[in-house]
């Protein structure tokens, strides 16, 4: 059971920039989100997985073997950079055609793989037309397509979803699930936190290219004892609810805002159990229950603090 | 962290193949090929072609016709022979035309990657940095072929069909060898130089007046030099004329330019063909690693 993607010790630095640094992990298949804020090294990263970077120190095997200049494992790896400049005056099809011609597909094949991956990212009405004539959210898809039709089995896509219109974006989530539910491994790289949550729950978040945590979202949000949890109750009466939670020394924080009261707890399962206690024993009314550290960017919050 | 349950399967594509480098000239062409500015450009450099045929025309059917009467006015115009030195003459005056072909072609070919981020998801592709530049190169050189090797290798084909005996077959059989080797000569450093500026430059025009920059120079350097030092052999560093050299030897034309051999005029051309080369190579290979 070998990880897809593995990486041991890896370094990379430009000059005197470190933009990878030490870094190790493992990525198997399935959907798997690269977060970190700008500058954190995820490109880098994703490039070094491509064998575009040579690693300064440290070693990176994708597939079993050094991406670099290995032309069997790039034949297995797709890409959608970040970037959005192409030849303008190419079609999006063409730009397709081409990167399967690059890829070593044959002239047929590679027309149909065209063809289909423009499909898929719903750009068959469009695809013939001049790229310059393009929206950027029309180029997002184009890049997209080049990476997908190569039916790859790694995947690695460089904030796929810039640019997308909202019916895109959950398109392109729903494809991106689809692919990582069919056995490839796909990293996602993004610093919107709500993005990586909707396609995976399996993250690798970067900041000053180390690694601050990898696996599950709530595993991680669960490790991160010292940090209170926070429970959002809306009722019409916050202050009935907050009377039963100041007494208890678990309770490190109380904030009101209109019809909500948000508790900070150390002690989470405590505070669950008393709203229960709170409900049925003395029929407090609630509206809402919700659970604001349970998303990514509070994970991410308390981790670079 | 998650277990893995599922694990890859074993590589079962077939290899790349050989020619990987073949795709990245083809798609140049192809792209050039839409662009309609280029094909004006090709028909243009056509047009001294045209007179060189209706030249070969003149010579083989009309200065050989006894009974016609242009014949005996034409049989003393020199200029008219189709020879060897005609043939050289020809690539000599396409070489302006190639040069500024060259430019056009080949100046945006590299800095354009690099500047869209192509490089990238190009080497994220099986294809290595030698494939993409011997693609280039090709690319560059193909098109330079079409205006000196392809309308030379014509008008000597047409020479032979016009020609009435074997005579003309006899005296012109080795020319096909000497036309592709100065068309090559005249545009394999002109690609590798208009690619090594693209390489460096960030935009097309840049490139381009780089590359007009270096030449004027290299001329003015070429000329004023052996005035200087009194000397003619330093007219050699006028990267023109020995490129003329080259193609004087290959046309075993007597008409020694300056005291120095082809041998050192082929020398000079070949260093500074891999000065070139060595610098296309290292900007491509750097923009692999450092994009």
């Amino acid at each position: 059971m070998k990880p897809v993607i593995e990486v041991k010790d890896l370094s990379k630095w430009f000059g005197e920039v470190v933009a990878v640094n030490n870094l190790s992990a493992t990525v198997g298949p399935g959907v798997t989100g690269l977060l970190g804020p700008n500058g954190a090294g995820k490109t880098t990263l994703l490039k070094l997985t491509l064998g575009l970077y040579a690693p300064s120190r440290g070693r990176i095997a994708v597939l079993g073997g050094p991406p670099r200049n290995n032309l069997p494992v790039l034949r297995r790896i797709g890409y959608c950079p970040e970037a959005d400049k192409f030849y303008d005056n190419m079609s999006g099809y063409e730009f397709v055609y081409w990167m399967n011609r690059f890829w070593g597909m044959a002239r047929a094949a590679a027309k149909q793989a065209a063809q289909e991956a423009c499909a898929v990212m719903k750009m068959t009405d469009r695809m013939h037309d001049p790229i310059d004539t393009y929206s950027r959210g029309m180029r997002q898809r184009i890049k997209v397509a080049q990476a997908l039709a190569l039916d790859p089995d790694v995947l690695l896509l460089d904030e796929p979803m810039a640019g997308l219109d909202p019916e895109g974006r959950e398109e392109l989530f729903a494809l991106i699930r689809r692919l990582g539910d069919a056995g490839k491994t796909v990293v996602v790289s993004t610093h919107v936190l709500y993005e990586a949550e909707r396609v995976t729950n399996t993250v690798l978040l970067l900041h000053k290219g180390c690694i601050l945590a990898e696996g599950d979202v709530r595993q991680i949000r669960d490790l991160i004892d010292e940090h209170p949890h926070a429970i959002t109750v809306g009722c019409a009466r916050p202050h009935a609810v907050a009377d039963h939670f100041i007494p208890e020394p678990s309770t490190l924080g109380i904030e009101f805002s209109d019809a909500t009261v948000t508790i900070r707890t150390s002690d989470p399962n405590g505070a669950y159990q008393r709203l229960n206690d709170l409900v049925l024993d003395q029929g407090l009314g609630i509206t809402g229950l919700t659970c604001p550290d349970d998303n990514l960017q509070s994970v991410f919050d308390y981790l670079v603090q | 962290m998650p277990i893995y349950r599922q694990t890859y399967r074993s590589f079962e594509g077939t290899a790349p193949g050989r020619f990987r480098w073949l795709t990245v000239a083809k798609q140049e062409l192809r792209l050039l090929n839409r662009n309609r500015i280029f094909l004006a450009l090709l028909l243009l450099g056509y047009i001294h072609f045209f007179f060189r045929v209706l030249q070969v025309l003149a010579a083989d059917m009309i200065m050989t016709d006894p009974h016609n009467p242009l014949t005996a006015h034409l049989r003393h115009v020199a200029l008219l022979a189709v020879n060897k030195e005609m043939i050289f003459d020809f690539l000599r005056l396409q070489a302006p035309m190639t040069f500024l072909m060259s430019i056009y072609v080949g100046a945006g070919m590299i800095c354009e990657d690099a500047r869209n981020n192509l490089l990238e998801v190009y080497f994220s592709k099986p294809l290595r940095w030698l494939d993409y530049v011997i693609g280039k190169i090709v690319a560059v050189l193909v098109v330079g072929m079409l205006f000196t090797a392809v309308q030379a290798l014509l008008l000597t084909v047409l020479h032979n069909f016009l020609a009435s005996d074997w005579t003309t077959l006899r005296t012109s059989y080795w020319w096909p060898l000497s036309i592709v080797g100065f068309s090559l000569v005249l545009t394999l450093p002109c690609a590798l130089g208009v690619l090594a500026s693209s390489a460096l430059s960030s935009t097309r025009r840049y490139a381009a007046i780089a590359v007009f920059i270096v030449l004027f120079t290299d001329l003015v350097v070429g000329r004023t030099l052996p005035l200087l030092m009194h000397e003619r052999s330093y007219a050699i560093i006028a990267f023109p004329l020995a490129l003329n050299r080259i193609g004087e030897a290959l046309f075993l034309k007597r008409r020694p330019l300056f005291g120095l051999s082809w041998e050192w005029s082929a020398l000079y051309i070949a260093v500074v063909c891999v000065v070139l080369l060595w610098i296309i190579c290292r900007k491509v290979r750097r923009a692999e690693i450092a994009l």
